[in-house]
């Protein structure tokens, strides 16, 4: 059902590929594009870029740190095939794995030393460290020659343009090998990164531009994406800078920093976060560019060069606000070529039990009735706020279990003391007997998941890949085997792809699974995002006021889901204003006010407190008025 | 090292210093980080070089001028720049609608020099060199020289500040632009008109940055293509200084100019930018938000 190849997502690229295959063909037959070798030059440089622009697309596109060091990278790369191979003699295959793991090691220290900075100080910092490359380009004088570079840079990999084609042959088809080794290589680089992003590694970059709290709720660690994220990006930059030494023939400072122009009309133009984007937009400034220098005027008064690109890109960009690959892909000219949509009929879903596997086995197995989740004296003050008072919880297996309160009673600060977002001054937090992992990713791995107060969707990726990126910390796929799309791998995504369906079913979303997650109603987000906690395979699942602004309609289909959680063996920690709801599905109940727990118990025993009714009603008088 | 060395240092300063009050007034309300903010400087200083040296104007009639250029060039900058960065709505529409607006104004700043090489270098209109000390320049630290213009610039650096800061505290249109910074939208609710804030930031920040580029034009040896240049510098004051602080600016020009000054002369001529870059990298990792700004969340 699902395993079968689906053609027409595969149309365009084809056909892409197929040109590129062809085009020293084409720049040798068609008349205008003479003299046909100056056009596969054109062809390799627009390549190299294509490559950079990728790396680019990596950390920005889908990891969301904005890098404005990437012609940094590209002149890493680029003195690395100066320097050794220049210089020292080296071969190309030594030189390339040098500039991979020195653009690996400086990207993965640049995001290291930036860990905390946020999106626009990310910048800054990559920035003031480009400049830092920039000036010991410029300085370090005996192995990068200063500001003239390093010229006549041995082309290694014309390994074979010594040798003598017919002429005939060569007219008709003025490749060089240099093309089609570029070529080779940016297209691995461009397959290689299509399956990184579409798996586990991917999501979890994109889980984490969209916000890192979700994403270390889902047990993301977020430090270690944004270093891993920069470090490949940072390696594929250097490896485009060698193959960009060795077809220019020169490495300078100059040409290097000349280069942001193309990376951002490149990537913004393509599409930011795609998977052509960058392509396209790179192809396109390409075009832009040669087509300029043609131009008669242009070569009379070439200072109108810039004017005229700064006028067209600036054009373009009112013209294509999302990118050409972004406004493609939402209009109705993309129809044919979206995959096929896969839904789950009434009778191909599977029964509760099996869908929640691995909740009914464990739950079978602990008959004890044990509290697995426990607080005890937990206190937090902001400033002189004192938002939590010697709070205490303590829930048992396979139980909805409710925090209520009025607003402001410190329900979402226990919450988040709980799930370690933020840490108790005072307090101990057992989890399954455990004192609680002090981060929230480890907490989130040790079989607790929360669903926050306001929607946290991925909204610019389909209902499926939310839930996918919810199963980060069950995926059983190595970087390696995505991104060579290894049988493994491709079992790991099937049943993942399948089970995530299936659960989108239950919770009532199966006509929705592959729409837009921000197209969602209020209340589809709601449930889609219960059941991307539910992927994880918790045991403990935290949903933090989820009925807050649904209708009764959707309250009441909100109510069945987590019911039926609960009697496949989940727990379920239920923190809710909405009393009729509470009283209605919870099997107990603690309330809170002012910091502190001021009853716990059945939903009846709750009912009937007095110290209940005095926190949410005030005193006896208005109880008196309304008749209690 | 002597005190005309320093002099020299609180003139670039205060040239950075202004450059970077150019790029807070825009971020503000924007959060745009404006790659064009030096051709604003570029524009001071052809103004001056227009109107001084080749047409022999005073000094009156050209500031009038400079006035006009700015108020103008802050409309077309609004223009180029915000048009792109509304309709796209993604947050990172302002690298490319920046850097497309610098390609545009630097090459217009080119062709209005075209057949014109050399530096825009108007004679000093401060005129005038004060000698301090007894002895020989520079053979103690008391003993230098110092030009009435870099003295002129940076007074006139210091005035436009305090200007700045007093209206930001006093005046209720200062409260509006200090809500539009914070929150563009509630201040739209408030009754702000958010739209226009942002263009009149546009024009003062325009402004302002020419004003810093005709002061200083008698001794910065500028060319028209240089704008890149001092974007960067300024970039880099108002990033130490902190983003979005009118003292930040200042400081963090000061610090720059007075980094760069001193190295070049006392150490290394090349080795100033290599300083100021390290220098930021390695403040950025203490104050990330720099010296006296505040942390922006959500971006």
């Amino acid at each position: 059902m699902l395993g079968r190849l689906d053609l027409r997502p595969k149309i365009l690229p084809i056909i892409g590929i197929a040109v590129l295959l062809c085009w020293p063909l084409l720049a040798g037959q068609v008349g205008f594009l003479s003299p046909g070798r100056e056009y596969v030059d054109l062809g390799t440089s627009t390549l190299v870029s294509v490559m950079l622009v990728y790396s680019l697309n990596i950390a920005m596109g889908y990891a969301g740190l904005l890098s404005l060091m990437h012609a940094g990278f590209l002149g890493l790369g680029g003195y690395a095939a100066g320097y050794f191979a220049s210089r020292q003699g080296w071969p190309i295959i030594a030189v390339i794995a040098v500039a991979l793991v020195a653009g690996a090691a400086i990207g993965a220290f640049s995001a290291a030393i930036s860990l905390r900075a946020t999106y626009l100080y990310f910048g800054i910092i990559t920035l003031s460290l480009n400049n830092v490359l920039d000036e010991i380009a410029k300085e370090w004088r005996g192995v990068t020659l200063g500001e003239d570079g390093i010229s006549a840079i041995p082309n290694r990999v014309d390994v074979i343009d010594g040798v003598q084609t017919p002429r005939g042959f060569s007219q008709w088809f003025p490749t060089t090998p240099r093309y089609l080794i570029v070529l080779a290589v940016t297209l691995a680089v461009v397959i290689l990164h299509a399956n990184l992003i579409k798996s586990r590694s991917g999501r979890a970059f994109q889980a984490v531009r969209e916000s890192s709290d979700t994403a270390s709720a889902l047990g993301i660690r977020v430090s270690n994406v944004k270093i891993t994220a920069f470090a490949l990006s940072g390696a594929i930059g250097a490896l485009a800078g060698v193959f960009f030494a060795y077809h220019r023939g020169f490495i300078n400072p100059s040409i290097i920093a000349a280069s942001p122009l193309v990376l951002f009309t490149g990537l913004l133009l393509g599409g930011s976060g795609t998977l052509v984007g960058p392509f396209v937009g790179v192809v396109l400034y390409a075009v832009l560019e040669k087509t300029l220098t043609k131009q008669h005027i242009i070569e009379q008064h070439p200072l109108y060069f810039w004017l005229v690109l700064g006028g067209i890109i600036w054009i373009l960009l009112l013209a294509v606000p999302k990118g050409i690959a972004g406004s493609f892909q939402a209009s109705p000219l993309a129809r044919p070529f979206r995959p096929k949509r896969v839904t789950v009929a009434n009778d191909q879903l599977r029964p509760t039990s099996e869908i929640l596997s691995w909740a009914t086995s464990t739950a079978d197995g602990s008959a004890s009735r044990e509290p697995i989740l426990v607080a005890a004296g937990v206190s937090k003050s902001f400033g002189g706020i004192k938002a939590l008072q010697g709070a205490t919880l303590s829930v048992r297996p396979q139980e909805i279990h409710a925090i209520m309160g009025p607003n402001g009673c410190g329900k979402s600060t226990f919450v988040n003391c709980i799930t370690q977002f933020l840490h108790a001054d005072e307090g101990t937090i057992t989890i399954f007997g455990q004192p609680a992992a002090t981060s929230p990713e480890r907490v989130a791995a040790s079989g607790v998941i929360r669903v926050f107060q306001v929607p946290h969707l991925f909204e610019r990726v389909s209902a499926l890949e939310n839930v996918l990126t919810g199963m980060h910390l069950r995926a059983r796929q190595s970087v390696i085997s995505a991104m060579l799309r290894l049988p493994s791998f491709g079992r790991d995504e099937r049943a993942m792809r399948d089970e995530g369906r299936q659960l989108l079913r239950l919770a009532g979303l199966g006509d929705k699974t592959d729409e837009l997650a921000a197209n969602l109603s209020h209340g589809q987000k709601r449930l889609l995002e219960v059941v991307r906690a539910v992927a994880a395979h918790p045991r403990i699942l935290i949903l933090d006021e989820p009925a807050t602004g649904l209708t009764s309609e959707e309250v009441r289909a909100l109510g069945v889901l987590v019911k039926t959680l609960r009697d496949g063996g989940l727990t379920i920690v239920l923190i809710e204003h909405n009393v009729g709801f509470v009283m209605e599905i919870s099997d107990r109940i603690t309330v809170m006010e002012q910091g502190r727990v001021i009853a716990v118990g059945v939903p009846t025993e709750i009912q009937g407190s007095e110290d209940v009714q005095r926190a949410y009603l005030g005193d006896g008088d208005v109880l008196a008025m309304l008749g209690a | 090292m002597n005190v005309g060395i320093i002099v020299e240092a609180l003139y670039f300063g205060a040239v950075y210093g202004l450059v970077a009050l150019g790029f807070t007034l825009v971020f503000a309300p924007t959060r745009v980080l404006n790659f064009a903010q030096g051709e604003a400087l570029i524009l001071g200083a052809a103004v001056a070089f227009k109107c001084l040296a080749q047409w022999k104007w005073g000094l009156v009639p050209t500031i009038g001028v400079l006035l006009v250029a700015g108020v103008l060039g802050g409309i077309l900058s609004h223009f180029v720049i915000m048009t792109p960065v509304r309709i796209s709505g993604s947050r990172n529409a302002w690298i490319i609608a920046t850097l497309a607006a610098a390609l545009i104004f630097s090459s217009m700043l080119s062709l209005w020099f075209e057949n014109f090489s050399g530096f825009l270098q108007p004679e000093p209109f401060v005129a005038g060199t004060i000698k301090i000390g007894k002895g020989p320049s520079g053979s103690s630290f008391f003993d230098g020289q110092i030009s009435g213009q870099q003295i002129f610039a940076f007074a006139v650096a210091i005035v436009i500040m305090l200007t700045y800061d007093q209206f930001l505290k006093r005046t209720i249109y200062g409260r509006a632009f200090r809500a539009a910074a914070h929150d563009p939208d509630t201040a739209e609710l408030m009754g702000i008109g958010v739209k226009s804030v942002t263009m009149v930031s546009f024009i003062a920040s325009v402004t302002v940055t020419a004003i810093a580029g005709f002061a200083a034009s008698p001794l910065l040896a500028v060319g028209p293509a240089s704008g890149l240049n001092y974007t960067f510098k300024g970039f880099t004051a108002v990033v130490i200084g902190g983003l979005g602080s009118a003292k930040g600016a200042l400081a963090g020009g000061l610090l720059i100019g007075l980094l760069e000054t001193v190295v070049r002369n006392e150490v290394n001529a090349s080795l100033g930018n290599i300083v100021v870059a390290a220098a930021l990298a390695v403040a950025l990792l203490f104050f990330p938000s720099g010296f006296f700004g505040k942390p922006i969340e959500g971006h």
